[in-house]
């Protein structure tokens, strides 16, 4: 009898296995994400050193995204800027090194952004503006040295605005030039609270992440900087991204590249694969 | 699929093994025999019994003894075949009653015990039983309760097999008020039949069918006068043991002198929650039976101290001291004779049996870690269904209950006294077992009776109070994969003494290990090292270490005033020093090292009352003090070119905190009519943070401080709005109400409302005060004993645990190099849960087979849990998940005893795990396994050693994906079967155990999940083989 409650036991145990669950860590994160969204000219490679330590293709488009979250708006945005942090290479099932050139489909950008991080518009003094692109900037490694760990605050910058960066310099006086829409701005910042830039970037930076809590304070909440979260499509970065995507970058010939919005001098470069 | 392959074939094997020993008493003689429940007074007692597999057997003899005498020898005659017979004569049969064992004499000159044992004879009750006042007090022979109520009733001849005599005597006995007939003993477990004479501790029931299967609930209604009576009882009781022994003719009598106060003592301060509440059991007891107990305290004089009594015998059977209830209550002692019903205070501060309390609990006894192979409490938390323990990265063991883990989440109590850090909830609670009694783990929230942090589960840890000498050293090590062996060792040495009205006890453990060292390959600086020139890029970033040192000491003394009640007090120091396994985070960091002292005293006061309860009350003191010192990076570390910028001990943050708390409670047990039993309690608790101290060696840009220094922006927590965060008041009230409405049905209903101290916050989020939160905690439990064969539950219990300081106020600022915090979140509020069980309890007897199973099926809804959720990869503040978690799953246990040596166990739990925040496709949280499976059997190898083999296994562990973060940093941790074997001596020379054994005998390459799996890439490496010697002796 005693090897009948074994038996028993026994074969409660065998069904065991057919009850473990485990989440579908493959699911993809959009219902349709096998629709194309745009097409990029270029592999864009998804590496930390060339999302957080280079100009990237994929992070300009998310910068020019915001820049025209808000169009249309009385007062228009001059820039947008997305931390190189944001950009991921993890993947949901395999780790996605690069995107290839040619078609981009949406469940891979979704991929490539996936915080789903809200935007948010708001003025910034010119001190915030320059202490912005400071912290961006403080910790690429220089010339000769490796690029190691390098920071996610490491900013991509929007259509229209240049950054020259000398790494020789210290950090925090490493920002040679800005220019926002063209704009000039004065490097070091003008203490005027009246100079406003009208700046685009995720509710992730904008409250703190990164680093960035101790020079942009409390601008999010205060009424005087206009903060104005993104309604459309949700209003999160990557689904602005696709819809930007899909107007400007259409086709194989009006396909996305990459441009040289911020130009390192005396800054270490990743190495690019030869092919490139 | 995984754990198809995984587990199941080792499984098989297992279960293979566990085929070939359940035959496997075969191999020894065995005696179908059951003793007689009652005899009647000076009548012959004719024992009949049949001798199996006697091949070897060269005469069978009887050992019987009278009240204080030593024992007698008769030879049991072969009458045909193989049925034996043997008669105690009639002047021996004199009430309270005769114990007898029965022995073989060998061919080889051995003797083998082969129903019972000289320490745990069978019991059998001469006379009536003595529902009226019996008996004079020293009552020697002479002493009567006359009138037997039911003739001698030795049913010698009980189906070998099959016969399933269970079912019947199962019956409702209780009708017939006859003692249970033809109960096959099985060959004395030694644990087992400890049962019912460890009982009535200073009033020893007589043998089962005695009636009175809680002594408690039985003795109470009557109660004469307790007080008086209680003292003197036990006095002689102390005395009449004293005699007894030196008369004691059988020589293995003196050999456990510990049984002597097997039942006082341990009870003594161990198993109780509030400290010597148990004392006060004890005595209440003693209290209402007056006469008869002197005379059985003489019986059960040398018992082992084995801490099942049958004591433990619940409410359920509250009402069997009837004479209709009395073969309830030999069914339960012979539930008893499993070492798998064993008993758990914690549930209602009352011993009770774990298949019937109003709980889901395990408890294991000595005998029973000792056949685990266990060396710590780890060890054995992790083959209880439901419960898995793994370690983190700093080297703590954290244990999950029902596939959830946080560490404020289980409540540990050694000794009834609260381990859990009040700063992190944490608990210094991987004790060596040595020390310990028994482990009571109860599965969800435990009872009406404890406030927070009784939420994922409760686990009391219970010392050894038993009086006598023990001592153990056990020494071995893990052959590290340089071929060194890092020893292991650690001692043990208890004494424990009571006289006349006075108890002391004292005992240490000492532990050191130089613990394994294992490859650790890639961590968060594997760049920054390799580009410093600290290390080659083939090389790994670094090994585990495992290194402890720990103390435990601990002593006590308790005094009984006479009336007064009982005082006693005792104190216990923990300390712990150690390696962290890789470093605070992400980083490994090799001279991290880590201190935890812990001081535990208690002043505590029983008194019997009246009408068989009793008062009790504590005042307890403790006070923990941590050191953690982790080094973030490799020493010669650099930050940047500057001077300042190298770290020659590399990057290191040090956090001192010292928590006090002061609690006085006092509870009562009062018998509101015979069946029902109430317990209120009533507790105030002062927590307090009384110092908190965060240094670094480093400046928040990385440059090197000149000593360590608080950075910069650092609150001090013990400050912080004038000590809003640091102090935490706690009343809590409670009463619980056992009802045995029927004999066969008992329902619990409990309340605690607990008022608890948290920060107070203004609009701003703010801290700017306190506030109290008052939390109402309801049980309802239903216990059904459908047969003497089976008991169903029904439970329902709600508990909450407040959130702790540092989850509530620690604000670390955040470097590059000290991640992985979570920021305290002042607006958080306290988690509760709602759990609804199901349980059965079935045994089945066969011949001299026993099997037991157990199973239970759970719904826990937790309600804004405190989860820490890394969202963005910044350091983010801790919250409240809104939409709560769910669990569910079921439990199985069975356990099967083929002879005294001979038997195997198997668990099984499956647990689900929902976190309902989240979308269907990534709700599910797996990073504890959901399926888990041990098993273990011990048979015997000759006469001399004895075999234990364990399987601890585990389903396949993926990371969670409550967040992006989490579904990134993905990782797969295999399913894992883990094997300890080890051979175990019988007892050699009465006095000595010789244990040898191996922990993950095959080596199997486990791992535990670490919070970056994408820099710590190959996980975190658990300990490979181990083996040990264990040399045990006792006095």
């Amino acid at each position: 009898m005693d090897r009948r409650f074994l038996a028993a036991a026994l074969a409660g145990l065998t069904l065991l296995p057919g009850c473990l669950a485990y989440n579908d860590s493959c699911a993809p994160l959009v219902d349709d994400p096998d629709a194309i969204v745009g097409y990029v000219g270029e592999e864009v490679l998804l590496d930390k050193t060339f999302t957080r330590h280079d100009n990237n293709a994929l992070g300009q488009l998310a910068a020019d995204a915001f820049l025209h979250a808000e169009d249309g708006a009385a007062k228009p945005t001059e820039l947008g800027i997305i931390n190189g942090g944001s950009l991921r290479d993890e993947g949901l099932c395999v780790t996605r090194t690069s995107v290839r050139t040619g078609p981009l489909s949406n469940g891979v950008l979704h991929e490539v952004m996936l915080f789903e991080n809200l935007v948010v518009t708001v003025d910034l003094t010119e001190k915030q503006l320059v202490a912005l692109f400071e912290h961006s900037v403080a910790t690429l490694a220089m010339e000769g040295q490796a690029i190691v760990s390098p920071s996610g605050a490491f900013l991509q910058v929007s259509d229209g605005t240049t950054l020259r960066v000398d790494c020789a310099r210290p950090a925090g006086q490493r920002v040679k030039e800005l220019r926002v829409r063209g704009r000039a701005v004065s490097v070091p910042a003008r203490d005027d609270e009246a100079i406003r830039y009208r700046v685009a970037m995720s509710a992730f930076v904008l409250e703190g992440g990164d680093g960035y809590g101790s020079i942009l304070g409390n601008a999010g909440q205060d009424p005087d900087r206009n903060p104005v979260q993104a309604r459309r499509l949700g209003g999160t970065d990557t689904n602005l991204t696709a819809a930007y995507m899909k107007d400007t970058y259409p086709s194989p010939v009006q396909a996305l590249k990459e441009a040289p919005r911020v130009v390192f001098e005396n800054c270490a470069r990743p190495a690019r694969p030869v092919s490139r | 699929m995984a754990i198809l392959l995984t587990v199941l074939p080792r499984t098989l094997i297992l279960c293979a093994v566990v085929f070939v020993a359940a035959p496997v008493h075969a191999q020894e003689p065995a005696l179908l025999h059951a003793s007689p429940p009652r005899a009647e007074v000076r009548q012959p007692l004719q024992l009949d019994a049949t001798l199996v597999d006697g091949g070897k057997v060269l005469e069978v003899f009887v050992r019987y003894r009278g009240p204080g005498d030593p024992y007698i020898q008769v030879p049991m005659e072969r009458q045909y075949g193989d049925l034996y017979r043997a008669e105690i004569p009639a002047e021996h049969m004199v009430a309270p009653g005769v114990e007898y064992y029965v022995e073989a004499a060998m061919v080889d000159g051995a003797r083998t015990p082969l129903f019972m044992t000289a320490l745990r004879p069978a019991r059998v009750k001469v006379g009536e039983q003595p529902a009226a006042p019996v008996v004079s007090a020293p009552a020697r022979p002479g002493s009567r309760g006359d009138a037997p109520r039911s003739a001698p009733n030795i049913d010698a001849f009980s189906p070998p097999s099959g016969g399933d005599d269970d079912g019947d005597s199962a019956a409702p006995a209780d009708a017939r008020g006859t003692p249970r007939p033809g109960t096959v003993t099985p060959a004395p477990t030694s644990r087992g039949n400890t049962v019912e004479p460890r009982t009535g501790s200073t009033a020893p029931e007589v043998t089962r069918g005695t009636a009175a299967p809680d002594a408690r609930a039985s003795t109470r209604p009557e109660a004469s006068d307790p007080r008086a009576t209680n003292n003197r009882t036990r006095t002689d009781a102390t005395d009449s043991r004293a005699a007894a022994q030196p008369g004691t003719v059988d020589p293995k009598s003196p050999a456990r002198p510990e049984g002597t106060d097997s039942r006082t003592a341990p009870r003594t301060s161990g198993t109780d929650s509030r400290g010597t509440s148990r004392t006060a059991g004890t005595d209440s007891r003693s209290s209402s039976r007056p006469a008869e107990d002197d005379a059985m305290a003489a019986l059960t004089a040398d018992l082992p101290p084995d801490s099942r009594a049958s004591t433990s015998r619940s409410g359920t059977a509250a009402g069997s001291r009837e004479p209709g209830a009395s073969s309830r209550s030999s069914m339960d002692d012979d539930l008893a004779l499993y070492s798998a019903e064993d008993v758990l205070a914690v549930t209602t501060l009352q011993e009770e049996a774990v298949r019937t309390v109003p709980a889901i609990g395990a408890s294991f006894n000595r005998a029973q870690m000792i056949a685990l192979g266990a060396r710590t409490v780890a060890d054995v938390l992790d083959v209880v269904p439901g419960v898995s323990v793994s370690r983190d990265v700093q080297g703590f063991h954290r244990t999950a209950v029902r596939g959830l883990r946080n560490d404020a989440e289980v409540l540990f109590l050694l000794d009834g006294h609260r381990l859990n850090n009040f700063f992190d909830g944490k608990a210094l609670m991987n004790l060596p077992v040595e020390n310990l009694e028994r482990i009571e783990v109860i599965r969800g929230p435990g009872s009406a009776i404890y406030g927070a942090g009784a939420f994922l589960g409760v686990v009391n840890l219970v010392t050894n109070h038993a009086d006598g000498v023990r001592g153990a050293v056990t020494t071995g090590g893990v052959p590290r994969d340089d071929g060194r062996l890092a020893l292991a060792t650690d001692g043990h040495l208890s004494v424990a003494h009571t006289t006349g009205d006075l108890r002391l006890f004292a005992d240490v453990d000492l532990w050191t290990q130089d613990g394994d060292s294992l490859v650790i390959d890639h961590d968060a600086l594997d760049a920054e090292s390799v580009d410093q020139g600290l290390r080659n890029i083939e090389d790994p970033a670094g090994r585990t270490r495992d290194g402890r040192f720990f103390v435990n000491a601990g002593g006590g003394i308790s005094y009984g005033l006479d009336s007064a009640g009982r005082v006693g007090v005792s104190a216990r120091y923990l300390a712990e020093k150690r390696d962290a396994l890789v470093g605070l985070f992400d980083t490994v960091g090799e001279d991290s090292q880590l201190s935890w002292n812990v001081l535990l005293a208690d002043l505590t006061w029983d008194r019997p009352l009246g009408d068989g309860g009793q008062i009790r009350a504590r005042l307890g003191f403790d006070q923990q003090a941590t050191d953690r010192r982790f080094q973030l990076t490799p020493s010669d570390f650099r930050t940047g070119d500057g001077l300042d910028q190298r770290f020659p001990d590399g990057l290191q943050e040090e956090t001192r905190v010292t928590v006090r708390t002061v609690t006085a409670s006092v509870d009562a047990d009062l018998a509101l009519a015979k069946e029902n039993h109430l317990t209120l309690g009533f507790v105030v608790e002062q927590q307090s943070l009384s110092s908190y101290a965060y240094t670094t060696n480093y400046t928040l840009d990385g440059r090197l401080r000149p000593s360590p220094t608080a950075p910069e922006g650092l609150v001090d927590l013990t400050e912080l709005a004038d000590g809003a965060a640091s102090r935490r008041l706690n009343l809590g009230v409670s009463a619980q109400d056992q009802w045995t409405v029927l004999s066969g049905l008992t329902l619990t209903f409990g309340m605690r409302v607990d008022a608890t101290q948290l920060p107070d916050v203004d609009a701003a989020g703010a801290l700017d005060g306190r506030r109290t939160v008052v939390r109402v905690n309801p049980r309802v439990g239903l216990v059904i004993a459908a047969s003497d064969a089976l008991v169903l539950k029904a439970l329902y219990g709600r508990a909450f645990r407040p959130p702790t300081p540092q989850e509530l106020v620690e604000r670390i600022p955040d470097t590059d190099y000290n991640q992985g915090r979570f920021e305290g979140n002042p607006l958080l509020q306290p988690a509760t849960v709602d759990t609804f069980e199901l349980g059965a309890d079935l045994i089945q007897a066969a011949g001299d087979t026993r099997v037991r199973v157990r199973g239970n099926a759970f719904l826990q809804n937790f309600s804004s849990p405190i989860t820490p959720v890394d969202t963005s990869g910044n350091i983010v503040p801790l919250r409240n998940r809104e939409l709560g978690v769910r669990v569910y799953g079921v439990e199985a246990e069975a356990r099967l005893e083929a002879s005294k040596r001979a038997a195997a166990w198997v668990n099984a739990s499956l647990s689900r795990a929902q976190d309902l925040e989240l979308p269907g496709q990534s709700r599910l949280l797996t990073d504890v396994p959901q399926a888990r499976f041990n098993a273990g059997v011990s048979m015997p190898l000759g006469d001399w050693v004895n075999l234990d083999v364990v399987v601890r296994s585990g389903a396949e562990r993926r990371n969670n994906s409550r967040s992006t973060l989490e579904l990134i940093r993905r990782y797969k941790i295999p399913a894992y079967s883990l094997i300890t074997a080890q051979l175990r001596s019988e007892p050699i020379l009465e006095h000595f155990e010789v244990t040898l054994f191996a922990q993950n005998l095959f080596d199997h390459d486990l791992r535990d999940d670490v919070p970056r799996p994408d820099r710590i890439s190959g996980l975190l490496p658990r300990e490979g083989v181990s083996g040990y010697l264990t040399l045990r002796a006792f006095y």
